[in-house]
């Protein structure tokens, strides 16, 4: 499953399932360099940022903001 | 209240100049400041032209922000809650008789503020959309930023001390956020101050100290007489100089009731209680509707002598949960005292997986063992490590899996305590907890 870290909120990772429901992660479950707006691949117990897909979706967020901010 | 205070001062003023033996009319006179223009960073009480009321909601969408200003025919929306209270939230809206917005503030693109902001656009004619020109990769954050693009509307960067109008006479000043970049989402927060006559509210978002400081040092008014207090009460925000210059005489705090943060953090209620404000909670409280003739408030719900100010949110009483199965799957809480009257439809069951792995709940069991009913059989649903889901009496939380029991009555009894017990599908006991 993949997640994308909303926010940090005490120990917890807040953060967005595929379906836009949320999810509170253990913040010692993630890799230390983690941060807001990461796509994660949770795997079992294995918990890994999603670099590619991070930027991509950044780049493609971005972009359609250019558009919509005045 | 800040209108008693300005009465004083015009009553001052009015004897010192009829003492001076001035002719000319007092009302030319005492005008105390001119009208605020655009522009202004410092609005000043605001001459009112009409005797409508500003009604000012401070939404219950559990532990997230929504506040609606609603004037004459004008309404303003600061934040619109969370992604699982979107379509609650659009029929709350229209049971207030909204039908369009001539403002829509996201405060930050966390969910828990803009969550339901692409529902609101969807169901509501908007005039013009705030927002920080701050980017997040969710999917709550793309489809608002989707809701806006099917409008045809843009986004407006806020300006920290530029100043709008909602109607005739509500003046809307932006405070922050006043720097280009911060390493956390929460400092980008829109605050904003609106005066209606002498009364005014501060709404801050989720900004923390860091952007709190930078108001200070900017100067700018923040007096105000009803703060939102920032980060849902967290000890990340509300530093003491911040809530010394706001000096408000009523706090309120959009929370969740046993949200999973500790929200309000009792360092805060500790703060404002030493301030001598008075708190009003939405997880306590409900929605809290205050509603200012521009001299004075009616506050609904008048919970003065209700509140426990500085007393902690109810919580399941601490004991030890059970030896835990292979799963890690166990039993983490049962907040048993719920707050709804009568058919305590907000009790809940925790359950955390604590384990290593995944774990796929269906076919799993959690009954009250104490009076041997009601059970609840889990759908398909895999509980990763670390989350918690909740199986409720009888509501309906997506944030939390979704789970309830339905039952139309209490299940945890509070006075006589009850033993919970989950089991695996197999029919083996995992985890039981009694509080």
């Amino acid at each position: 499953m993949k997640v994308i870290i909303d926010r940090f909120e005490g120990d917890y990772a807040v953060c967005e399932k595929p379906d836009r429901t949320m999810v509170n992660i253990q913040k010692d479950r993630l890799p230390a360099d983690v941060s807001e707006g990461d796509v994660l691949i949770i795997e079992g117990e294995n918990i890994e940022i999603d670099a590619g897909e991070t930027v991509e979706r950044k780049k493609r967020i971005n972009k359609l903001m250019d558009e919509l901010w005045e | 209240m800040k209108g008693f205070k300005a009465l004083i001062a015009i009553l001052i003023i009015l004897t010192l100049v009829f003492s001076a033996g001035c002719q000319q009319l007092p009302f030319l006179v005492i005008n105390p400041t001119p009208a605020p223009t655009p522009g202004t960073v410092t609005p000043a009480p605001s001459p009112i032209s009409s005797d409508v009321p500003l009604k000012v909601s401070f939404v219950d969408v559990g532990q997230a922000d929504c506040i609606i200003f609603q004037y004459g025919e004008s309404a303003m929306i600061i934040d619109a809650g969370g992604n699982s209270g979107a379509s609650s939230l659009v029929s709350t809206i229209k049971n207030m008789g909204i039908s369009k917005f001539d403002v829509a503030v996201g405060t930050h693109p966390h969910e828990d503020h803009i969550g339901g902001l692409d529902a609101v656009i969807d169901s509501f004619e908007i005039s013009k959309v705030y927002m920080p020109k701050i980017s997040h990769t969710t999917k709550t954050f793309e489809d608002v930023l989707i809701a806006i693009q099917n409008k045809g509307l843009t986004v407006t960067t806020p300006v920290p001390g530029s100043a709008f109008t909602l109607g005739e006479d509500v003046q809307c000043t932006i405070l922050a956020p006043n720097s280009a970049s911060y390493d956390n989402l929460n400092n980008y927060s829109i605050v904003i101050k609106v005066v209606y006559g002498n009364t005014s509210f501060l709404i801050t978002g989720d900004a923390e100290a860091e952007s709190e400081e930078e108001m200070l040092a900017k100067g700018y008014d923040l007096d105000a007489d009803v703060l939102k207090v920032g980060h849902h009460g967290s000890t990340s925000s509300t530093s003491p100089a911040f809530l010394s210059a706001v000096s408000p005489e009523y706090a309120v705090i959009c929370v969740g009731e046993g949200n999973t943060y500790g929200h309000p953090h009792q360092e805060t209620i500790d703060k404002l209680n030493a301030a001598g404000v008075q708190i009003y909670r939405t997880d306590l409280n409900g929605t809290i509707v205050l509603t200012s003739d521009g001299s004075s408030f009616d506050i609904n719900p008048d919970v003065t002598h209700v509140l426990p100010t500085g007393a902690p949110s109810p919580t399941a009483s601490p004991s030890t949960p059970s030896p835990s199965s292979d799963s890690g799957v166990q039993i983490t809480k049962i907040f048993y005292d719920g707050l709804v009257p009568q058919v305590e439809s907000d009790e809940y069951v925790e359950i955390t997986n604590h384990g290593g792995a995944a774990v796929d709940l269906k076919g799993w069991i959690l009954k009250d063992i104490t009076d041997g009913n009601p059970s609840f059989t889990f759908p398909a649903y895999n509980l990763q490590p670390g989350e918690s889901i909740r199986v409720y009496t009888n509501e309906i939380h997506a944030e939390y899996g979704g789970f309830s029991f339905g039952s139309g009555q209490g299940i945890w009894n509070n006075s006589n305590p009850n033993t919970a017990a989950l089991f695996d599908a197999r029919g083996q006991e995992v985890s039981r907890k009694s509080y």
